[in-house]
C-alpha cells in the first residue's frame, strides 16, 4: 500500500493549479480535441494558449512555459521521441481532464440505472459451463468495472437528486403569487423524480432477476457435487472445490448487492419525501402561500420593532410575547464533599463466648472420638477376616450399630473394609443381589460377603 | 387504542406496565414544555395508546390542554393552556414567556425550515445561520438587532458574542423539541429543526389570522 504522505508532498505536481499549468492542459486538451492543434504540439501553440488565458481570466501578466514546464514535465507533458522540440500529454493528463468533465457533465444523466445493470449483469443459463468460465464473467477482479458503474451511475443521481432539491427549494423562496405558475415549476422538476423513481425499481428488478440466475446456476454446481458420490475421489473434491468457489461468487456479488440496495432505499426515500411533501403542497397550495406571506409579513413587522441589547434584543411598541408551559421538575440538593475529618478508630473489646467456645470444642472432641472408634472398628475388622477368613458385611454394621449407636460409624467402617478389600488381591467380594434390612436402622444394603 | 369518543373518568391506565415504566419521563418532560414527537418513539407512542387518558390525566389534575397536533404532516405532543387561564401552572415559576430572542430566532428558524421543505431532515450548520445574516433578505434587520451595527463584516470576537446568543436559545429549544441539537457545547453549532418548530406560528395564530388589523393597530400604538 502507497504512503498517503507521498500524495500531499507531490500535489502540485498531480494536480497543478489554475495558472501554473491546470488551466493549459485543459485548454491544450480541448484544443486537440477541436481538431484546433495536433496531437503533437509546438512551444510556439503552448504560448498562444498562455497568452490566451491571461487575456481571458484577466491576468495582469502571462505565465512563462519556462517556468512552469519543469514540474509540467513530471506526470503531463511527455517529448515526442522523434521530433523532441514537439510535446505530447500523457495518458494522465487526459484522464484527469476526462475526470473533471464526466463529474459535471454526468454521463449517467440520460442513461437509465436499469440499463447500466442489464450491461454489466446478465447471465444466460447456458453460458456458464464451467466454474472458471463463472468466474471469469463475475469473480471478484473480473466484475470490478462493472461494479464501478453501478456505483458511479448511483453518485451521479445522488449528485442529480441534491441539484433538484434545491432547485425545489429555490422555487418555493420565490416571491410568486401566482399559484399556477409556481405549481408548473415544480412540476418540471418534478418529473425527473418519477422518472428516476421508476428507473430504480426496473434496475431493482433486473438486479433481482440476475441474482436468481446466478443462484440456480451456483444450484447446478451443488447438485453436481450431491451426485458425485459414485464418482473417484479427485472427481468428489474438484466437485466440492467447484461448488465452493460458485458460492464465494455469489456472496461477493449479493455483498455488493446489498450495499447498492441501502443506497437505492435511501435516494427512494428522499424521492419520497420530496414528493409527498410536493402533493401536499399542491393539494393546499393557496392556503399554504398565503400563510407563509402572512408569516413573511408578520416576521418583518417583528423585525422591524426588535434593538439591540447587550444580552440578546427586546422587542419595542409592546410586540407581543406568548406564554409556554414551563416548570421545571430539578431537585437541589447540597453536593456530597469530604471535609476529611478524621474520626479516631475505637477498638471493641469483644468478649469470649465461653458457651460457644465450650460447644464447638464438644465438637471437635467428638469428631476426634469418632474417628478413633471408626479405626479401632476397622483394625477389629481386618482382624476377625485374618481369623475367620468370612466377613459378613450387614452382620458387622449390625454389630457396630448396636455397640456404638450410631449408624453413620457402622457406616462408614463398612465403606472402608469393602475399599480395602477391594484393593487387596487375596480377598474377595462376594455380593447377592438380596437386600438386607438392618433393624431398627434406616438403612439397606446388598448381602455382601468378603472372604479371605 | 382508546375509543376518543369515550368519556373517560379513572386513572387506572396509570398501572399499565408500559406506562408506569415511562410514566416519569413523559411527564416531566411534557410539563417543561417538551413537543414529544416520533423521534421519542416509546414515549410518543405510550401517549398516543392512551391518548383519552392521558388528556384526562391533566385537564383534571393540571388543568392543562394535551394537544395532539399535526405540524407538517408530523404528529406531536405538547401541553398547552387552556384559553379560560393557566391551570396548576398560573404560579410564574410555572410557566414562561418565549423571550424576544427566542422569538426572533424561531421565526428566523421557521423561515429557514421552508428553505429546505424538500430535505428530508432540515439540517443547519452554523455557516448556515451566518449565510442568514449576511446575505438573506433580513441581513439589514440582523445585522442590526444582533450586531448593534450594519457593516459587510464582523470580526471573530463579534461573532463569537452572537453564536453564545444562538446557542443559549437552540439550547432552550433542543428542550422544547424545536429542534434536534447535534453539538455539544463546545462544538460548532449543529441541530436539526423539527416540524415542532411550526407551534410559534400556533402561538401567534390570532395575530397572523388577523394580520392586517393586527398590523395596523400595532402602528398605530393600539396595543
Amino acid at each position: 500500500m502507497m504512503e498517503y504522505s507521498e500524495l500531499y508532498l507531490k500535489y502540485d505536481l498531480l494536480l497543478p493549479s489554475k495558472f501554473d499549468g491546470g488551466y493549459l492542459i485543459i485548454a491544450i486538451y480541448e484544443k486537440i480535441k477541436a481538431g484546433e492543434i495536433e496531437e503533437y504540439f509546438t512551444v510556439k501553440e503552448i504560448n498562444e494558449i498562455l497568452k490566451d488565458i491571461s487575456i481571458q481570466f484577466e491576468q495582469d501578466s502571462v505565465r512563462q512555459w519556462g517556468n512552469i514546464k519543469d514540474n509540467l514535465f513530471h506526470y503531463f507533458f511527455r517529448n515526442h521521441p522523434d521530433e523532441p522540440w514537439k510535446y505530447y500529454l500523457t495518458d494522465y493528463a487526459k484522464n484527469v481532464v476526462d475526470l473533471m468533465v464526466n463529474k459535471l457533465e454526468n454521463p449517467y444523466k440520460n442513461h437509465p440505472l436499469k440499463k447500466s445493470f442489464e450491461d454489466s449483469f446478465i447471465i444466460n443459463f447456458d453460458e456458464i459451463t464451467s466454474i472458471d468460465v463463472l468466474e471469469r464473467k463475475f469473480g471478484r477482479i473480473f466484475i470490478q468495472g462493472s461494479k464501478k458503474i453501478i456505483v458511479d451511475h448511483l453518485e451521479s443521481l445522488e449528485d442529480e437528486l441534491r441539484d433538484s432539491y434545491k432547485e425545489l427549494n429555490d422555487i418555493l423562496q420565490k416571491d410568486e403569487q401566482d399559484a399556477t405558475i409556481l405549481v408548473k415549476e415544480f412540476t418540471l422538476v418534478f418529473r425527473k423524480f418519477g422518472v428516476k423513481a421508476e428507473d430504480i425499481t426496473n434496475a431493482i428488478l433486473s438486479k433481482d432477476k440476475f441474482l436468481d440466475n446466478l443462484q440456480s446456476v451456483i444450484d447446478v454446481f451443488y447438485q453436481k457435487m450431491d451426485k458425485s458420490s459414485f464418482l473417484d475421489k479427485t472427481e468428489i473434491v474438484k466437485n466440492i472445490n467447484d461448488w465452493e468457489r460458485g458460492r464465494e461468487v455469489y456472496a461477493d456479488l449479493k455483498d455488493f448487492f446489498n450495499s447498492v440496495d441501502n443506497k437505492v432505499n435511501i435516494i427512494r426515500r428522499q424521492i419520497n419525501h420530496a414528493s409527498e411533501k410536493l402533493s401536499e403542497l399542491q393539494e393546499q397550495f393557496s392556503t399554504r402561500s398565503h400563510f407563509r406571506l402572512q408569516i413573511k409579513k408578520f416576521f418583518k413587522l417583528a423585525l422591524e420593532n426588535t434593538k439591540y441589547t447587550e444580552s440578546g434584543v427586546i422587542f419595542e411598541n409592546g410586540f407581543p410575547l406568548k406564554p409556554l408551559v414551563f416548570e421545571n421538575t430539578s431537585i437541589l440538593y447540597p453536593r456530597h464533599y469530604d471535609f476529611n475529618i478524621h474520626t479516631s478508630n475505637i477498638i471493641i473489646n469483644i468478649k469470649a463466648d465461653e458457651n460457644y467456645a465450650f460447644n464447638e470444642r464438644l465438637k471437635i472432641v467428638k469428631e476426634i472420638d469418632n474417628q478413633e472408634r471408626i479405626n479401632n472398628w476397622v483394625a477389629k475388622a481386618k482382624d476377625m477376616l485374618q481369623t475367620r477368613k468370612e466377613l459378613i458385611i450387614d452382620e458387622l454394621m449390625a454389630t457396630i450399630a448396636n455397640e456404638e449407636e450410631d449408624i453413620s460409624i457402622a457406616y462408614q467402617v463398612a465403606s472402608q473394609i469393602v475399599s480395602y478389600a477391594s484393593e487387596d488381591k487375596e480377598v474377595v467380594i462376594d455380593i447377592k443381589q438380596e437386600l438386607i434390612s438392618l433393624d431398627e436402622q434406616n438403612i439397606s444394603l446388598w448381602k455382601t460377603r468378603i472372604k479371605k | 387504542m382508546e375509543n376518543e369518543n369515550q368519556e373517560i373518568e379513572d386513572y387506572s391506565f396509570l398501572l399499565e406496565d408500559s406506562v408506569e415504566k415511562h410514566f416519569a419521563d413523559i411527564n416531566i418532560l411534557l410539563l417543561s414544555g417538551k413537543h414529544i414527537d416520533h423521534k421519542f418513539y416509546s414515549l410518543y407512542s405510550i401517549l398516543e395508546s392512551y391518548e383519552a387518558n392521558w388528556q384526562n390525566y391533566y385537564k383534571k389534575l393540571y388543568k392543562l390542554n394535551l394537544i395532539p397536533d399535526v405540524f407538517d404532516g408530523n404528529r406531536c405532543y405538547y401541553l398547552d393552556f387552556w384559553d379560560t387561564g393557566k391551570g396548576k401552572l398560573t404560579d410564574p415559576g410555572r410557566n414562561r414567556e418565549l423571550t424576544e430572542m427566542q422569538t426572533i430566532i424561531g421565526l428566523m428558524l421557521w423561515d429557514m425550515y421552508y428553505q429546505k421543505y424538500f430535505d428530508e431532515e432540515k439540517i443547519i450548520h452554523w455557516n448556515d445561520i451566518k449565510n442568514q445574516i449576511l446575505e438573506s433578505d433580513h441581513r439589514e434587520a440582523y445585522k442590526r438587532i444582533l450586531f448593534d451595527t450594519v457593516r459587510d463584516s464582523y470580526d471573530e470576537k463579534e461573532w463569537s458574542a452572537v453564536e453564545s446568543k444562538f446557542n443559549k436559545t437552540i439550547n432552550s429549544f433542543d428542550k422544547l423539541g424545536w429542534v434536534d441539537k447535534q453539538s455539544t457545547q463546545n462544538e460548532e453549532l449543529l441541530f436539526e429543526i423539527r416540524p415542532a418548530i411550526h407551534r410559534l406560528s400556533k402561538l401567534y395564530k390570532e395575530e397572523l389570522q388577523n394580520f392586517d388589523q393586527f398590523s395596523k393597530q400595532f402602528k398605530n400604538g393600539v396595543l
